[in-house]
């Protein structure tokens, strides 16, 4: 009876699990929790300031344990995506212009967190560059708080289609 | 019965663990002691007092470095608990305490000099993933460029780096290490400085992605940064990754003058067995010192260094490409700062100058808006507006020739000393010493340096005349900060300052009118060209009455410094001075001093003329 028991309850987690993976594998841009929104990122965590109160002699860990431990699940909120979040939110205005300009170190840190490799990046730099002159060019751009900015373009990388040729989604 | 098994294989368990920890502990005291003596072992636990076995000769107070109790350590006693320790079979709900995990430079060390074979290697998920031993294959010692924004960063800062494949072209995402003061939100300057000098605060390693510090030195506080990548081969680089786990958040004492951030990247270097650099023996650590000794270092019958990279800070990159347009645009530039709405007349330009005035003018506000919170939002506004039309034209990077300046290492030692003859007028002939810690003045400026500006601290000058000897000065600090690059665009002016505090002669003629002074002059200077710069200061000061003049005074000067060839400097500065208490006196001084620098073999040497109102001097100095 047991053994039956245990028989039947592995072949359970096997279809899950095969299900699960199939689910990762098959999601579209974009499916995924957003950090910003669903992990606390900005909310709980960061201020909408730069850098200039930020002394080098002040110790400061910027791993994403605060993060995750800020609101939500691991299981939602840790990996490549809250990794890419935060990045974006910490380097945003280097990361806009070297958009406009086409490249730049930010840029490619940012796609190699998503695991993209350079065609796929200039892909999705072409695709995401439009969206984003448009909203730099409104009127409220300025007024918006960084949190704000960051997330569109975090949601403008993360639904572009090019993303599901990364390693990582 | 289960439970019956479970407590005969615990039982066996203990009963085995207790034979092994035995049969390892019965290494000889002898043994132990050589080993506990051994230099690597006394540097693994930071064992660096005088006597060697005292509790407060251990760099560390954290007890949690320790697996012997704190209050009885000994380098013999910490050397058996961590062999014990590794032995010995326990149950530890998080693996990643297991000493092993904690101290994993200990282990692979110890696994060298005693048979631990039969102890099985403890498996540590979280130091593998900082570590990243997959994918990381170097490391860098990082060298921030001096701060006078702030006084505990005047002389540069240093951090290390641990270098993903160099094939990936990316190192935002590295992981760099940092060793920095604890110091409280909000604490006063006073306290700052004296806590800082007596150690009153707590250092520690701590650790972060690498683009913290990208955007913390080259965006906000507009300091270059030079990676200097080193040659370890694959077991030192092991070794010394994980003795730096083993550091992290470990509390020392923080000393700013000598166990500082520069102090203890060195102690890690002098971990690794053939790395072969000078001893620190002086009263203060530098940065820049221990830079040009890990450059010159040999490793291996080969450099230490094997790479070095220059990455600009956001005001370095303004000025470099700034500085590469030609008239016109720059002209244009000017034309749209003063105005950001005629962005729009870009358009008579060809792309390749759209494309580097836009760069130019995106450097210009970043850098600005870093500086200047007063007009942030307007600064911003103009930023929007270049960034918007940046997206309208098409994808490409401005084309700007990437100079280099020369790099740190390069540069002289820091401390100066100088022999001087002299010709006074009223005291007739005599000899000056001077001696001078740290750093440059208006001549000596070099790489990571402000270019004819000034940060000077501690400087004594002794001159003999007439078969006295006395004290002609005696700084406590003086800084000449200066923008020998600025572009004279809005709110990137030609802004200068001085500020001094010590003792010095009232003039050149007098004897025993040595006196506390406190001068502070702003300013502007105005650079003509790469070779030339005139400056342009009022301020005042307080000093001691001499005289019957009064004890203030104001002044305004002029100066200028000119670079004939890379040798050759000068410097002149005129200033008139007017005491307020006394209508009647106002004084007219000037100086002039030519330097001419050599190098002969590793030394660095300059001579010097000088004029000044009532004398001339001719001095010999070296730089050690």
């Amino acid at each position: 009876m047991n053994k039956l028991k245990v028989f039947v309850s592995s072949i359970a987690i096997a279809v899950c699990a095969s299900s699960l993976n199939v689910q990762a594998a098959n999601k579209a841009p974009g499916s995924g929790p957003n950090p910003f929104s669903d992990c606390g990122i900005g909310a709980a965590l960061f201020k909408d300031t730069k850098w200039a109160a930020v002394s080098s002699n002040i110790i400061w860990d910027i791993g994403t344990t605060a993060v995750i431990s800020a609101t939500a699940s691991p299981e939602t909120c840790s990996g490549a995506n809250v990794v890419t979040a935060k990045f974006i939110i910490d380097n945003y205005d280097n990361i806009v212009e070297e958009l406009a300009e086409g490249e730049g170190n930010h840029l490619a840190s940012m796609y190699s967190v998503l695991g993209c490799v350079e065609t796929a990046q200039a892909t999705i730099t072409s695709a995401i560059r439009s969206d984003m002159a448009s909203s730099v060019s409104t009127s409220d751009y300025q007024e918006k708080s960084l949190v704000s900015k960051s997330s569109h373009l975090y949601t403008l990388v993360n639904n572009s289609a090019a993303l599901n040729n990364c390693a990582v989604i | 019965m289960q439970f019956f098994l479970r407590f005969i294989a615990t039982i066996l368990f203990f009963f085995s663990s207790c034979v092994l920890s035995e049969t390892l502990l019965n290494i000889s005291d002898e043994k132990l002691n050589i080993l506990s003596k051994s230099e690597k072992w006394q540097k693994l636990i930071k064992l660096e007092g005088i006597n060697f076995q005292e509790k407060d000769d251990f760099a560390i107070h954290s007890q949690r470095f320790y697996l012997s109790r704190s209050e009885n350590i000994t380098a013999k006693s910490e050397l058996s608990a961590t062999l014990s320790s590794f032995i010995k079979t326990q149950y530890y709900s998080d693996i990643n305490d297991h000493p092993q995990c904690r101290f994993p430079a200990r282990f692979i060390w110890l696994k060298t000099k005693v048979d631990i074979s039969d102890v099985k290697p403890v498996t540590c998920p979280n130091f593998q993933k900082w570590a990243k031993f997959s994918a990381t294959k170097s490391l860098s010692l990082v060298f921030a460029t001096g701060y006078l924004g702030n006084p505990a960063s005047y002389y540069g800062h240093t951090l290390i780096k641990l270098n993903l494949d160099e094939n990936s072209g990316v190192s935002l995402l590295d992981t760099s290490i940092n060793f920095g003061a604890e110091v409280p939100d909000n604490e006063d300057p006073l306290s700052y400085m004296i806590k800082g000098v007596i150690g009153g605060y707590d250092g520690s390693f701590t650790y972060s992605k690498y683009y913290y510090h990208t955007q913390n030195y080259l965006e906000n506080e507009l300091r270059d940064l030079w990676e200097y990548e080193l040659n370890l081969d694959d077991e030192d680089y092991l070794f010394l990754v994980a003795h730096m786990w083993e550091l992290i958040e470990q509390k020392y004492t923080y000393y700013f003058l000598d166990e500082n951030c520069v102090f203890r990247m060195y102690e890690l270097f002098s971990l690794i067995d053939g790395i072969e650099m000078p001893t620190l023996n002086s009263l203060w650590v530098i940065p820049q010192e221990v830079i040009r000794a890990i450059s010159n270092a040999q490793y291996k019958q080969k450099q230490l260094v094997k790479k070095t990279t220059y990455i600009p800070s956001r005001q370095a990159k303004f000025y470099d490409k700034y500085w590469q347009l030609n008239y016109k645009e720059q002209q244009y530039i000017a034309y749209i700062v003063n105005m950001p709405a005629r962005i729009v007349e870009l358009a008579s330009f060809d792309i390749t100058s759209k494309q580097k005035i836009l760069s130019v003018l995106v450097d210009y506000y970043q850098y600005l808006i870093a500086i200047d919170e007063g007009n942030k939002k307007r600064l911003k506004q103009a930023y929007n507006s270049v960034l918007s039309y940046r997206f309208q034209i098409p994808i490409g990077k401005a084309d700007f020739k990437h100079n280099e300046p020369n790099s740190p290492d390069t540069a002289r030692p820091s401390s100066y000393s100088q022999l001087s003859f002299a010709h006074n007028d009223v005291l007739g002939n005599g000899v000056i010493f001077k001696l001078r810690p740290a750093y440059y003045d208006q001549l000596d400026a070099e790489t990571g340096h402000v270019k004819n500006g000034a940060l000077k601290m501690a400087e004594l000058e002794l001159d003999y005349f007439s078969s006295s000897l006395s004290l002609r000065s005696f700084s406590l600090f003086e800084v000449i900060s200066v923008k020998d690059r600025a572009s004279g665009l809005p709110y990137d002016s030609y802004d200068s300052w001085k500020l001094y505090l010590g003792l010095k002669k009232q003039n050149a003629i007098c004897t025993d009118c040595t006196d506390l002074t406190f001068e502070a002059q702003k300013g502007w200077t105005i650079p003509i060209d790469s070779k030339t710069m005139f400056g342009f200061y009022i301020g005042g000061a307080f000093i001691e009455n001499h005289e019957n003049r009064g004890r203030a005074y104001t002044k305004g000067s002029i100066t200028m410094n000119h670079r004939l060839t890379d040798s050759w400097n000068f410097y002149i500065n005129v200033e008139m001075r007017k005491y307020l208490e006394n209508e009647y006196t106002s004084i007219f001084n000037y100086q002039a001093q030519m330097r001419y620098k050599l190098q002969l073999n590793k030394d660095y040497l300059d001579f010097r003329v000088s004029a000044r109102k009532d004398e001339i001097t001719l001095g010999l100095g070296y730089y050690w």
